[in-house]
């Protein structure tokens, strides 16, 4: 590689520092890459220095992109620093003078520096004036000083008053962000006493450090005061440094006098298992630790199950890995040593399979599936315990769980399997790496043709214009290569846009948009350059590629979290703008006198209203992959327990759901999945194969959406339901009577019933008849609707029916008197006015209508409700015939007044449960409705209401 | 107003009783309301009866988008309902039940005034002859020549006394949470 090259490498990777978002870990792969190669040219033309701090530069990287690093924000300016320095060298093409690069970079991190490195005493507390430091950046940091001081020396105060842990943490903020910021600018000393202040306050408490805190609080005033020259050079820091060492000695040995017992965050983790162990940490910081922690372990739980079908997927063990290592990290810091511990079993585990010195299989895997779950009980404790301020409870098994990963870690590595693997996993590098990379470490490309391609994009930038005219068919090849001609001719001089205007070729327009268009060009992609150069086949290429795209951070969303309760104000609100808007757009007294202009504007805003309607209703979806993910680890721990095989699929777990239902329709779906299991699948393979299909069963959860609503589907492909148990179970039962003649949907609808159960023992998996009964109920609430098909042999499909939406229903209004109900248009059938001749009343069962020779009961909404000045005579009132559970009722009402979408609210905590109404929603008006629940009202008639309407009608 | 509600014995003290408190009307008879527990005070609307709760619910109405519930403080005390008039108000308060906040309506004839009762001008409940059941009452205020009875917002509208038939009918599945 020559020196102009490097020096272009060095520019990017400067170029590209400034602008890397720590977030974004594909662009940090690639200053990884970059720093490598720059490495590798130093030490080809014996820069050792440069190769030297390059080697750390990567390190800092990896560091960064793994989540090593304290302060990632720090250690990206160290890497500033480092490119500045590097552009210097190589701009003068010379080796680094020792020291030349910053000296954080040789401290084996950020955090750890300040101990290590013992710096001059230059100036007033140790203060370093450093070259690669911004001028404007000291000032302004020192600026911002007095008001940060004035800070702390309230919270040292506060915190010897009320010794509360919120104080504590915030005053532990403050000195870690000093503590940064002052190693940024080069206040070495301030950094160190920063340093051992916060380690003192982390092990013994403030209530002995209030006097040193303050003293040290003072000196800090007075350096920065002698930095700006108003005043004279403060004592060393290191004075302050020993005094607090000599606390923090101390301190252990007064801890027992109980003067610091609120904090214990030193005590080893044996120790927090007896004892009991109250949650000190900031509340804040908890539940962040928590909601950060579960879903690190729910997305484990995903990624250890790709590992156990591709152990060698390092993109999912780096995940893991990097959860229990987050874990570790933040329950270190919030005092959760029983956690740290754990996290750091499991995460030595961890890192030994990700370097393939252990495979994660067999009982390793069991292992580490068993500290997901632990760690994930340990989370919810904390949880709990955060509200109630109880003391955390103790796990028993956890002892026994470090001690098995402990072995694990220990145990002698399992041979590796040595199968040709993907190349971009091939060895246990995290960050994903550029194309280039992939094809030269998989041999399939010399790193020397790879610097050339590379070069070629970036030359490539922009086409010449002629080429591009041609390629848009403004002129022909023949048109160009006249004019080039006539431009060499003149030496050079006109441009070939202004020859070609001249001779009237093309248009002024086509040349402007020609020449934007040439600025505008994007680089060709690496793997286009590749295969244009027949370095590479295409289909390596492509195959890379496909390795590239599975690497980490290709899919990470923006997204924010919010507070539920804001958003549900939100929606409310908006509903309430729909009502206002409609109330004012058809006001008849405003289209009266309107002009044509108003009219527009009333349309637009109706339009924009309706829009934020839409979106408001969007911002409570979720898709169903999380609740869909976590069935897939129950198939995998069912089929374990009970010896099956079991082969499970997801899809359409992109489906989108309301939060709501997709929190409440996890049980539902334990349950079935369960049954699916359990039940559904034969008892042992053998059977399986006996049946003459393969001894793996299958099982697939699927959602998709139909007809306004979203369907979930569990599907085996074992035995069927038997119909003729289940028959003999219901008669036995008295369910049903034998004389009853039974359609097969009824017949399977029998298991949902309270208590039914088909098996003939009880595992501890199922079989205890609660189950269906209960996803019926939790379906039904969700105003969902469950079916069974079932072919005896061939499996079942369990199809759950739900509402897109809790938040919105389509109703129909209708009225009863003076007052007005809404009944969801999914259970209505039809309506019709009754004639004297199809209306019965049947002994025992009330008034009945005969609908094509059917009997359908008829109930009185007025009765039910007990609603004033009703229509007593049915052939002058409506009957709307309703659907409820496959059974058709016939609810008698005076009026229907229209049709409407609605906004579901509920009743409220006070009025819960009121039978046959299933909540209530604004009308058009702003007043409220009623909205009747179907299944409720059918049930309510059939027990309180029957005896009344009995005594009446008979 | 935690210190309220906790104030179960009356007569052990009344120093938490004492505050500011908004009075209004019921059948001619003055009652207080502890001015925190009060969130705003609304004019009559249109109210949709519910049916199958107790005869003391007069319905439910919208307030900005929320379905609260309203009580009829008259039938609640059993003095008997008049038409509503101009005056007629819907108090809003914020009650705690089982440790949630849940906001609810309190019709009254007129809401009066804002005023402090202090310490010593507050007595027991008596405990009897009053047209007001003893627990619902925090002690009895002296301003002038008026006797206001202070009343505990959180015993007056303990919620489980509003879905009290509907718990006790059967079917209380089907909630209303949706």
């Amino acid at each position: 590689m020559t020196e102009q090259s490097i020096a272009q490498q060095v520019e990017r990777l400067a170029e590209a520092l400034v602008f890397t978002n720590l977030g974004d870990l594909s662009s940090l792969a690639e200053l990884h890459s970059d720093v490598q190669h720059i490495e590798e040219w130093a030490s080809a033309h014996e820069r050792p220095t440069v190769a030297k701090a390059m080697n750390r530069a990567a390190d800092l990287i990896e560091q960064i992109i793994l989540n090593e690093i304290a302060d990632p924000e720090a250690a990206l300016d160290v890497l500033n620093k480092t490119a500045a320095c590097l552009q210097s060298i190589v701009r003068d093409d010379r080796d680094a003078e020792p020291g030349e690069f910053p000296s954080e970079l040789d401290g084996s991190s950020a955090e750890e520096m300040p101990e290590e490195t013992p710096s001059p005493e230059v100036g007033p507390g140790g203060f370093v004036q450093s070259s690669m430091v911004d001028e404007s950046i000291l000032a302004e940091f020192v600026a911002r000083q007095p008001s940060v001081l004035d800070d702390m020396e309230n919270l040292i105060l506060e915190l010897e008053q009320s010794g509360s842990d919120a104080t504590l943490g915030e005053l532990r903020r403050l000195l870690h962000t000093l503590k940064g910021e002052a190693a940024l600018v080069g206040f070495a000393d301030v950094e160190r006493v920063c340093h051992v202040a916060e380690d003192a306050l982390s092990e013994c408490g403030h209530a002995a450090l209030s006097d040193a805190l303050l003293e040290i609080k003072d000196w800090f005033a007075r350096v920065f005061q002698a930095y700006q020259g108003q005043g004279p050079n403060p004592e060393s820091g290191s004075v302050y440094v020993d005094r607090l060492q000599a606390l923090r000695t101390g301190s252990s040995e007064t801890a027992s006098a109980g003067i610091v017992a609120e904090i214990e965050g030193g005590a080893p983790p044996e120790s927090a298992e007896e004892t009991l162990q109250y949650l000190t940490g900031d509340p804040d910081l908890l539940s962040e630790f928590v909601t950060e922690a579960q879903e690190h372990l729910e997305n484990s739980d995903v990624q250890l199950l790709t590992v156990e079908t591709e152990p060698h997927d390092q993109e999912a063990l780096n995940t893991v890995f990097r959860a229990f290592h987050t874990i570790k990290g933040v329950a270190g810091f919030i005092e959760l040593p029983h956690i740290q511990g754990l996290a750091h079993e499991a995460e030595n585990l961890l890192d030994k399979a990700r370097k393939g010195e252990v495979e994660l299989t067999g009982s390793y895997m069991d292992v580490t599936f068993d500290a997901v779950d632990m760690m994930k009980r340990l989370v919810q404790h904390v949880s709990d315990c955060l509200g109630s301020g109880a003391p955390l409870p103790s796990e028993p098994g956890l002892t026994e769980l470090t001690a098995r990963l402990q072995a694990a870690v220990a145990g002698q590595p399992l041979p590796t399997d040595k199968e040709d693997v993907v190349p971009s996993f091939s060895d246990e590098d995290e960050p994903p790496k550029p194309l280039g990379e992939v094809l030269v470490e998989s041999g399939k490309l010399s790193p020397e043709a790879l610097n050339a391609a590379l070069q070629k994009q970036a030359e490539s930038g922009g086409e010449p214009v002629g080429e591009l005219l041609i390629r848009q068919s403004y002129i022909t090849r023949k048109q160009l290569d006249e004019a080039l001609a006539r431009q060499k001719a003149n030496g050079g001089s006109p441009l070939l846009g202004e020859i070609l205007l001249e001779q009237g070729m093309i248009t002024q327009a086509a040349l402007e948009e020609t020449l934007a268009r040439q600025m505008n060009v994007e680089p060709p992609k690496l793997g286009e350059v590749l295969v244009r150069e027949q370095q590479q086949p295409a289909k390596e290429v492509a195959q890379a590629l496909r390795g590239q795209q599975r690497q980490p951070g290709a899919e990470v969303r923006e997204s924010v979290r919010v507070d539920s309760d804001r958003l549900d104000r939100l929606v409310d609100l908006i509903g309430e703008l729909v009502i206002a808007e409609s109330m004012v757009s058809q006001s008849d007294e405003l289209l009266a006198n309107a002009s044509p202009q108003t009219l527009r504007q009333l349309g637009q805003l109706d339009k924009i209203t309706r829009e934020l309607q839409e979106m408001g209703m969007s911002l409570r979806m979720v898709p169903v992959r999380a609740t869909f993910q976590k069935m897939a680890r129950l198939v995998r721990d069912l089929a374990r327990k009970s010896g099956k095989k079991v082969d499970f699929f997801m899809e359409g777990e992109d489906t989108e759901l309301d939060k709501t239902v997709v929190d409440k329709i996890g049980d539902p779906l334990v349950h079935m999945v369960r049954n699916a299991v359990d039940h559904g699948l034969e008892a042992t393979p053998q059977d399986r194969v006996a049946a003459g299909k393969s001894e793996t069963g299958t099982i697939t959860l699927r959602a998709y959406h139909k007809g306004g609503g979203i369907y979930i589907e569990i599907q085996d492909d074992g035995r069927g339901l038997d119909r003729d148990t289940i028959l003999r179970k219901g008669i036995e039962r008295g369910i049903v009577r034998e004389s009853d003649t039974l359609t097969d949907r009824e017949i399977c609808n029998l298991i949902f019933e309270p208590g039914f159960s088909t098996a003939k023992q009880i595992t501890d998996v199922s079989g205890r008849g609660v189950g269906m009964d209960v996803v019926r109920r939790n379906i039904e609430a969700l105003r969902g609707q469950v079916e069974i098909q079932s072919e005896a042999g061939k499996g079942s499909t369990f199809s759950i029916r739900l509402p897109l939406t809790l938040a919105i229903i389509d109703g129909m209004v209708i009225r009863v008197g003076d007052e007005r109900y809404i009944l969801p248009t999914l259970s209505v059938v039809r309506s019709i006015r009754p004639e004297d001749d199809n209306l019965f009343t049947v002994v025992e069962k009330g008034e009945m209508i005969s609908l094509q020779g059917e009997l359908v009961p008829l109930f009185r909404l007025e009765r039910l409700f007990n609603i004033q000045g009703a229509e007593q005579d049915l052939t002058r009132a409506l009957v709307v015939i309703v659907e409820d559970d496959g059974k058709q009722a016939g609810i008698i009402i005076d009026e229907l007044l229209g049709q409407q979408q609605t906004v579901i609210k509920p009743l409220g905590e006070s009025m819960r449960g009121i039978p046959g109404l299933a909540g209530a929603a604004i009308m058009s008006d702003g007043r409220v409705g009623l909205i009747v629940d179907i299944g409720g009202l059918v049930r309510l008639a059939n027990t309180g209401g029957r005896s009344k309407l009995i005594s009446e009608t008979a | 107003m935690a210190d309220l509600q906790e104030n179960d014995v009356v007569s052990e003290t009344m120093r938490d009783v004492a505050g500011q408190y908004l009075t209004f009307e019921v059948a001619e008879e003055i009652y207080g309301l502890p001015i925190l527990t009060v969130q705003e005070i609304i004019g009559i609307m249109p109210v949709t009866r519910v049916p199958r709760t107790p005869e003391y619910v007069r319905g439910v109405i919208n307030l900005r988008g929320k379905v609260i519930p309203v009580v009829e403080l008259r039938t609640k005390f059993g003095i008997g309902t008049i038409e509503d008039t101009a005056r007629t108000c819907i108090i809003v308060v914020q009650v705690s039940h089982g440790g949630q906040d849940v906001i609810m309506g309190i019709l009254v004839d007129e809401v009066s005034e804002v005023i402090h009762i202090g310490e010593d001008a507050i007595a027991p409940a008596p405990s009897f002859g009053s047209s007001v059941p003893v627990e619902f009452i925090l002690g009895m205020g002296k301003v002038g020549q008026k006797v206001i009875m202070l009343l505990d917002v959180d015993k007056v509208l303990a919620s489980d006394e509003l879905s009290v038939i509907a718990q006790a009918s059967q079917g209380g599945e089907s909630s209303a949470d949706a």
